[in-house]
Parts: C-alpha cells; structure tokens; sequence
C-alpha cells in the first residue's frame, strides 16, 4: 500500500472511540472495514492497530454507545456489524465538540 | 437506552462466555482473512500476505484476553476465579484453614454477639416508633431527686403537657411486670401496659383486629374500661380467634372489654417481656395509686409512677425542648409545694427537667448494666483484633511457605496487583466462613448473653436478627481486609529476584520483627483483658461480701392478692394470721413472721419523732417494719441489745419498738436508747418504749450504707397490712411452689398468694457484678487462648524457618539445651515486651474502669502482677514445645532439607 510510506501518527487517549464513532455514524461497518475507513480518509496518517481497535469497540459495546450484529457483507461473507446507538451519536457529538474546543484553543496559543 | 444496550452485552459476554470467544475468533479469522488477500492484491505470496496480516494483527491471545477484561461483570468472574484458586490451595493446608477459621470465629462471634447487646440496648429504637429521633423520655433531676428519674405523677404531667410549646405530642406510659389475666383457674400473670390514647400515635402500628382506644376513652379520672391484646397473647390466650372482640378479660381487679388487637412487633417500650394488654392510662390510676381514692391520683401530686415521653416539633432544638420543659416544671413543682404545704429543703439542687433519648441506657442515668454493655464492646473490639492479628500472622506463615510460587508468577508477568487481589481473597474467604461460624456462635452465645446481661429469656427475641446478622457481615469483612493487609502488603513489596534467590528458605528478617510485634500487641491486649477479669473478680467478692444484715437464700415473702372479693382490713388481718399459722404447721419451715417492709422495694414509711416532738432531718430516711414475735429469729437479723417483739406486746399493751444500731447512734448518741421514747406517725402520737437494738440492715441500694430501721410489732401497727415471711430450711426458692400450693386454698373467691423467694429480689441487684465478672473472666480466657496459640504458631513456623542454623549449630556441637535455650529465649523476649507494653497500657486506661469497680483499686497491682505472670506462664508453655521440637530435629535432615 502506498499509503504505508507515509509516518503513522499515534492517537491521542479517547480519540479512537471518537474516530469509529465517526466512522460507523455513517453506517454500519465490519472492524476491518472501520480500519481501512480511518486510514483511507487520514491518508494513513492515522491508523487504528487492531490491537487497539478491537477493545475500542468492546468498550463502545459496553458504554452502550454502539451495538454488534453479525450480517452478511457484498461478497457473501459473515461479518460482525458495528452501528451507532443514539447515544452514541450523542456522545459523538459531544466528543467532536470537546475537541474543536481544544482544537482551538491550541491553535489560538500556537499563533499567539 | 444506552445502559440497557450495554448491560444487555455484558449479560451476553458473561453468561455465554465460551460462545462469545468463539465469536471473537471467528471476527479475527475474518479480519485476517480481509487483511491476508489485501496483502496479496499488493503483490506478496500468500504464505508472506497470512503472516504479515498476523504480525499486523499482534497476539491475538492477549488482545481476546483484554477485549474481554473490559466488561466490567468480568471482575465478578475474576473473583470467582479467585475463590475458586483459594479453595484448592487451602485444601492442602487443612491445619492452617482450621486455625484461621477458628480464630475467626471466635473474634466474629464474640464481637456480634456484643454487638447484639449493644443494639439492643442502645441502638434501636423501640419497634414500630415512628420519628424516632424526634422523640424523648423526659427525666428529672434535682429536686426531689438525687440521681436522674424518669418517674413522675399525672398532674405534673399535665402541668407540663399544658405548660410547653416545643412538642408535637405528650403521652405518659406505665407499666406492670405483673397483673392477673383472666378469672378462676384460667388465671395467669402477665406484664400490662397503660397509657394515654395519644401514644398510639407516636407508633406506625395498625390494629389487626378491632381497634385502638381513642382519647374519648382516656378521661380522667375514670376511663373506659377497654383494652387491646397483644399478637402474642391474643394468639397463645385465645387461639388468635375473631370473637375474642366484645368479650370480657379480668386485668388485675378490674373487668375490660377487648376492643382490639395489637400487630405483632407492637411491644409499646418495653425492652423486656412484652406486655401482654394495653389499657387506657385512666383505668388504672385507682389501682395504682389505692382504691381509697378513686380519684386522688388525677387530682394530686406525689408519686413516681408514670413515664413521660414526648415528641419534639421540628425544628426546636433538644436543648431547647430541655429548657422549655424545665421552665413548665419549676412552675408545676411551685403548685405542688403549695397544694402539698411543703417548703423546698435548703440545700436542694435546682430541679430540671431533660428531653432524654427514648432509650434509657442513652442517659442520663445509665444502669451499671449500661456500663457493662459498653465496657464489653471495647472488649469485643480487643479480642477482634487479637483475632485478625493472629490471622494476619498465620496467612503471612503461609504466604511465606508460598515466596518462592509468587516469585516465580510475577517473573511470569502476574501483576502483583492480581497477587495481592489473590492474598486478600484468601483471608476475606476465611474471614467469611469464620463469620459464619462465629455468627452461629453469636446466635447462641447471643441468647445466653441476652439473659445473663439483659435478663432477657430467649423466647423474648428470635434466634436470628438481620441487624445482627449484616453487622457480623461487615465485621467479617473487616477482620477479613484487616487480617489479609499483612500478607498482602508483604507481597507487593517484597524484591522479585529475592523471592526467587531465597527459594525455599524464605522469611525475611523484617517480617519476623513485624509478626513480633503482632504477637507483642496480642499479649499486650490479653493483659489488659485479664487485668480488667480479675478486677471484676475482686468487685464482685467484695459486693457479695457485704453484710445485708438478714439471711436471704431461705426467706420467702407471700402477699395475698384480692380478686372478685374485697376484704376489711380486719378480714385481712385474719386471713394473714390464718396463713401464718398454716405455714408454721409445715414441714420444712422453721419462723414464720408479718413483714410489711420488703428489702429493697419501695417504703412510704411513717415519719417518727423524738419525745419532744422535734421531727427528724428530712434526709434521714427511716423506713418502719412491722414484725411478729419471730421476726428476728426469720430474717436472721441479729439483736445487740434489750428484747425483740414478743407474744404479750398487743395492741392494748404498751407500744413498744426495735431500733436499728444506726439510728439509735443518731437518735442519742453516746446513750443507752432502751427505755427512750420515740413517735411514730404523728409528733402527738404515743410514746413507743425502745426495747431493743437491732443490727443495721441494707434495704435501700445495695452499695449504699446500712440504712435507719425500726421494728413495731405487727399487733401495734395498721391491721391487714403487708404479707408474711416464711424461713425454710432449705433453699425458699426450690420450695416455693409446695408452700403456695399449701396455703392457696385458704384464700377467698378468686384470690391468691405469690410466693416471692428473696433471692428473687436481690439476685437481680447482684447480677450486673456477677455479670462483669463473668464475662471479663471468660473474655480475658479467650483472649489468652488466642494469645497462646499464635505464639505457640509463630515459634513452630520460626523454628521450621531456622532448621537449618539450628541444624548447623547441632552438627558443630551445640548441646540440646542451648538450642532449647535459644529458640526459649527468643521468644520470650517478645513475650516480656508484649506484657511489659499491656502493663503500661493498663496502667494508662484503668482508671477508667475505676467508677465500675468496688471497693477495688483499678491499679491493684495484685492483680497486674497475676495476669503478667500467668500471660507469660503461658507464653512459655506454648514456647517450651516448639523449642524441644527444635532440639530433637536430626541434624542430617535438617541439613539436607534445609
């Protein structure tokens, strides 16, 4: 993959959730899937290891903020589907907000 | 929704855990299936596109592993693996499990069992009492009384009723510990309860049956004559039959109709036996207070009998509720010395009345019972702890025999986090099944204690209280945390590469300095225990010691009871001396006298005067006896000079009297008192001629000194007055049942006779000291046995954990008895610092024992001096048997396996 060549960027805490919270608000999406969607549309600045991804998603599970579904994918395969709860479209909402505030606000301090 | 979408996972991963590692799996083929054929669309072989999509994917082992440590139910299933890893591991050391759980089990059980007391006493308020902690007993100090009284009169408390703004509601309450029930045969004596209408209301109680008595029918000074059952006695006296409403019930010497049902925990405040019928306040006053006047006891002051409780409005402070209630009574008291015509003595402390706590253990006049309830939970903490530090020290033996297994596992990457979780685990597992043989334990020993300290019969409280059983629950897992911190500390500090270096010869210095000082605390402990036992010990012999000045193991006092019949004083006096004689032509009894004067109940006495009419000082509290011929020769009351009572003082003879010592000494002292004159009654009375001095006797408190008697023969004093006394053989309360069955049929219509032993009387007075002893002696036994047998404990672990230097000292020449002498001295080293730190402690908090103690010096060093020396009697006992051990270990062994 060309997109290999480029420095991979490590995650901030709490960024991943908001990433496949990102990901799966727009529709129900199988964990490789999800992988290949942030490193895609970062240009593979950002990945989601999978070491990390999977209990990503556990913990989303957990919080309630995503359900799991195993359905089958174009090819025929069965796959496990990750979709948004309302919930969780709150607190991606809520995270999103959260850091175009610290977004911001770093911004403001770097151009000081 | 969000909760429920995320509970509903965790339910799933828990409960179909093999099934969702299954889906895990599948997920993780199915990624690195995805993964494997991106890896050949760019162009690697596929055996190098499966690994690299491994290698991307990391160890899947630990990631299945944390995915799944995060559902958080996933630290419910960690600690059943936990138990689970700590029922195999105790199951190889059985020794070690009995130990600890007996060691438990009796720290737990006596602990709940104080507690029980203590919750009892002090804690829970009455059942069913609502606004409980607005509610207060009102008791009076000052005044007319020298200690804190919770009984007064109706019209005082009407006087404060009317006389206070800070209360909601005001209710007087009496009680009977014994009035007849019922009619002919079917009679029976129960505990009745009296009370004003409006206390039914302070209680969350609702009839079963029928109704309660409203206000309407609690007018003074005649009531309505209804009264309510109790559950109990509804269910055992009737069968818990419907119809039982409307009917009839003889209480005492007055007939009431049933109107209802209490529920069953409605005990009103009593602690004690429950009362069995509740009647309106007004329909015994007459009763109470003498038939003469059906009304008096409404109208005038005087009296003790009643119980105030009140409850207090919302916000009005308790202190100002106190004040508020003193102001009422300082004007009551003023009416009362007017309408009484007295004037207040000159010394008199200001009287107060106080909102007290409804309990009265709560203060402010606390029962040496109290005291010992309060003492004992001290004691219950001590012999706790000695318990957890005795655990403490057994599970660090055996985590020690373990160092090199824990060593080993954290090597392997086992958190120490999860080795303290798994230590902590062992100890709560043993902590809780010592809980649960301590709590049957307290459940038993609860029932001996509660009769013993409460005089409480078992069948008063069920076997199993759930306030008592949650507080042995959290006891449990207290001592647990408490005893597995050691253990647990120890291994999360303790050097990886030392546990591994030290292999099997593990036990660091430090920790045996620590377990020294687990054990020095433990004998510090048991010293103060045993200091404490034998001062009780002491108090108690010098409280049985005291000279009453009467026999009491062989009196019995009768009182016949009126029912259905009322009898003229003269018909009274027949019917006593009828039973006299009848009693005297028994067998087995040898002096039948009248007594009008009971030890240690209440006497209203006649004042007596001195020939010149002068009254005596208000505080010399005379008390008058009226006898018969024989009364000396009864009671056992010594007669120093002049005659006793004799058959020709009649009462058309001259009056005559019998002083105690202690009042002649104060009547005249330094003069012969035969042939003085004094008055009884009235400053005109005639002139009664001392004929004898009799030895003081104690009838007002026990520890108080003896008080100011005199003797006037029964044929001189109000006819049909009081009882007789019956002096047997033997033991009067053995055979008290053959005199009653004896006399009974002597009596009229439905009346009968109550055979009182006098050891009925003062026992009770003598418990509270018998009861301390008691339980300080068995407490302080515990402790000791405790106290023995860690460090009988911690010299066999220590002489295991040294085999090997004593095995080279032996190789090298050493003699038995060095060895001896060596693992000997050790230990009583520790053993010395342990009591010399109990003495110091002891010394310290005795004083505070001081106010429990009588005639006792709560530093006797006598006593110090025991327990010192039989702790460390005992120490080297448990010390000497390891130590011989040690010397007979064959060096060849301990040199191979050391």
């Amino acid at each position: 993959m060309a997109t290999t060549k480029t420095p991979r960027q490590e995650l901030p805490n709490g960024t991943l959730e908001m990433l496949i919270l990102k990901t799966i608000s727009l529709g129900a999406m199988h964990g490789y899937g999800i992988a290949q969607h942030i490193q895609r549309v970062t240009d593979g600045v950002l990945s989601a290891e999978q070491g990390s991804l999977y209990p990503a998603l556990e913990r989303l599970l957990n919080k309630g903020h995503a359900t799991a579904k195993w359905a089958q994918t174009p090819t025929g395969r069965q796959a496990r589907f990750y979709a948004i709860t309302a919930s969780g479209r709150k607190q991606l909402a809520a995270r999103v907000a959260d850091y175009e505030q610290v977004s911001l606000a770093i911004g403001r301090l770097l151009e000081a | 929704m969000s909760f429920l979408h995320g509970l509903r996972h965790r339910l799933h991963v828990l409960f179909n855990r093999s099934a969702y590692d299954d889906e895990l799996a599948r997920e993780r083929d199915f990624h690195l299936s995805l993964e494997e054929m991106h890896q050949r669309a760019d162009g690697q072989a596929p055996p190098a596109a499966r690994s690299a999509a491994r290698r991307r994917f990391g160890n899947h082992t630990t990631h299945a592993a944390a995915q799944r440590q995060l559902a958080p139910l996933h630290a419910l299933s960690q600690i059943t693996q936990d138990v689970q890893f700590t029922l195999r591991q105790l199951r190889r050391a059985p020794m070690l499990v009995v130990g600890v759980i007996g060691t438990f089990a009796i720290g737990i059980g006596v602990t709940t069992a104080v507690f029980d007391l203590l919750d009892r006493t002090m804690l829970r308020p009455p059942a069913l009492l609502t606004h409980a902690n607005e509610m207060h007993r009102v008791v009076f100090t000052g005044g007319d009384y020298s200690q804190p009284y919770p009984g007064t009169d109706y019209r005082t408390f009407v006087d404060l009723e009317r006389g206070t703004t800070s209360f909601a509601q005001m209710a007087t309450y009496w009680t009977s510990s014994g009035m007849a029930i019922g009619s002919g045969s079917n009679t029976e004596e129960q505990p009745v309860a009296a009370f004003s209408a409006s206390f039914w209301s302070m209680f969350a109680a609702r009839p079963v049956l029928g109704r309660f008595f409203r206000a309407e029918e609690d007018q003074p000074p005649i009531g309505e004559r209804v009264a309510v059952l109790s559950h109990d006695f509804w269910q055992s006296r009737f069968g818990g039959r419907t119809d039982v409403i409307g009917t009839m019930l003889q209480v005492g010497t007055t007939s009431y109709q049933v109107i209802g049902v209490a529920p069953p925990a409605f005990r009103a405040l009593s602690r004690g036996a429950a009362p069995a019928v509740f009647v309106p306040l007004s329909t015994v006053g007459s009763t109470v207070m003498g038939p003469d006047n059906p009304t008096r006891w409404a109208r005038s002051y005087g009296g003790g009998w009643l119980t105030i409780v009140a409850r207090r409005k919302t916000g009005v402070t308790t202190e100002q509720a106190t004040s508020d209630l003193t102001q009422a009574y300082l004007r009551s008291r003023a009416q009362a010395m007017v309408e009484m015509s007295r004037t207040p003595s000159a010394n008199e402390v200001p009287a107060r009345a106080i909102a007290a706590h409804m309990l009265p253990e709560r203060g402010p006049q606390r029962s040496r019972n109290g005291n010992i309830v309060v003492w004992l939970a001290g004691v219950g903490v001590v012999i706790l702890l000695i318990a957890c530090a005795n655990v403490a020290h057994l599970l660090v033996v055996h985590a020690d025999r373990r160092v090199h297994e824990f060593a080993v596992r954290s090597a392997l990457g086992v958190s120490r986090w999860r080795l303290v979780q798994q230590l902590l685990t062992e100890s709560l597992v043993l902590s809780l099944a010592g809980g649960v043989v301590g709590a049957v334990m307290a459940a038993w020993s609860g029932n001996v204690l509660r009769k013993l300290v409460l005089g409480l019969s078992p069948d008063h409280v069920g076997l199993v209280d759930w306030r008592v059983m949650m507080a042995a629950g959290a006891i449990a897992l207290a001592a647990g945390l408490l005893a597995g911190c050691y253990p647990a500390w120890t291994a999360l500090t303790r050097p990886v590469a030392t546990g591994l270096k030290a292999g099997a010869r593990a036990g660091s210095r430090e920790s045996l300095l620590t377990r020294s000082l687990l054990l020095g605390l433990q004998a510090a402990l048991s010293v103060m225990l045993l200091v404490g036992a034998l001062l009780f010990v002491h108090s108690m012999r010098r409280v049985q010691a005291l000279p009453l000045g009467y026999d009491v193991a062989q009196l019995l006092y009768l009182r016949p009871q009126e029912r259905a019949v009322s009898l003229s004083p003269d018909e009274r006096e027949a019917l006593l001396t009828r039973l006299a004689d009848a009693a005297r032509a028994m067998p087995g009894v040898t002096h039948v006298s009248r007594m009008t004067s009971v030890p240690f109940w209440n006497a209203r006495s006649p004042q007596v005067f001195r020939s010149s009419g002068d009254s005596l000082p208000r505080d010399w509290r005379v008390v008058q006896q009226a006898a018969s011929p024989e009364y000396f020769a009864a009671m056992g009351t010594a007669l120093l000079r002049g005659r006793g009572i004799v058959d020709s003082d009649q009462a058309t003879s001259e009056p005559v009297m019998v002083v105690s010592d202690s009042l002649a000494a104060r009547l005249w002292p330094g003069r012969d008192p035969i042939g003085e004159c004094l008055r009884a009654g009235a400053a005109d009375a005639p002139c009664a001629r001392v004929v004898g001095v009799a030895v003081a006797i104690r009838r007002d408190g026990l520890l108080e000194d003896a008080g100011n008697q005199y003797y006037i023969p029964a044929t001189q004093s109000r006819r049909g007055d009081g009882g007789i006394v019956v002096r047997l053989a033997g033991d009067a309360a053995a055979d008290a049942e053959r005199v009653r069955r004896t006399l009974q049929p002597l009596l009229p219509a439905d009346s009968y006779v109550t055979p009182l032993p006098l050891t009925n009387v003062v026992d009770p007075l003598l418990r509270s000291w018998r009861v301390g002893a008691w339980l300080f002696t068995a407490l302080g036994a515990l402790a000791l046995v405790l106290a023995c047998g860690g460090l009988s404990a911690i010299i066999a672990y220590d002489v295991t954990r040294r085999a090997h230097e004593l095995a080279v000292r032996l190789a090298l020449g050493a003699r038995d008895q060095a060895i001896v002498r060596l693992v000997f001295v050790d230990t009583m080293r520790i053993s010395v610092l342990g009591v010399g730190i109990g003495v110091v402690l002891t010394v310290l908090l005795a004083p505070h024992l001081q106010s429990q103690l009588f005639e006792t010096p709560a530093r006797d060093a006598r006593a110090i001096g025991i327990a010192a020396i039989t702790l460390l009697a005992a120490a080297a006992l448990a010390a000497w048997l390891p130590a011989m051990r040690a010397a007979r270990i064959p060096p060849a062994r301990a040199l191979r396996e050391g």
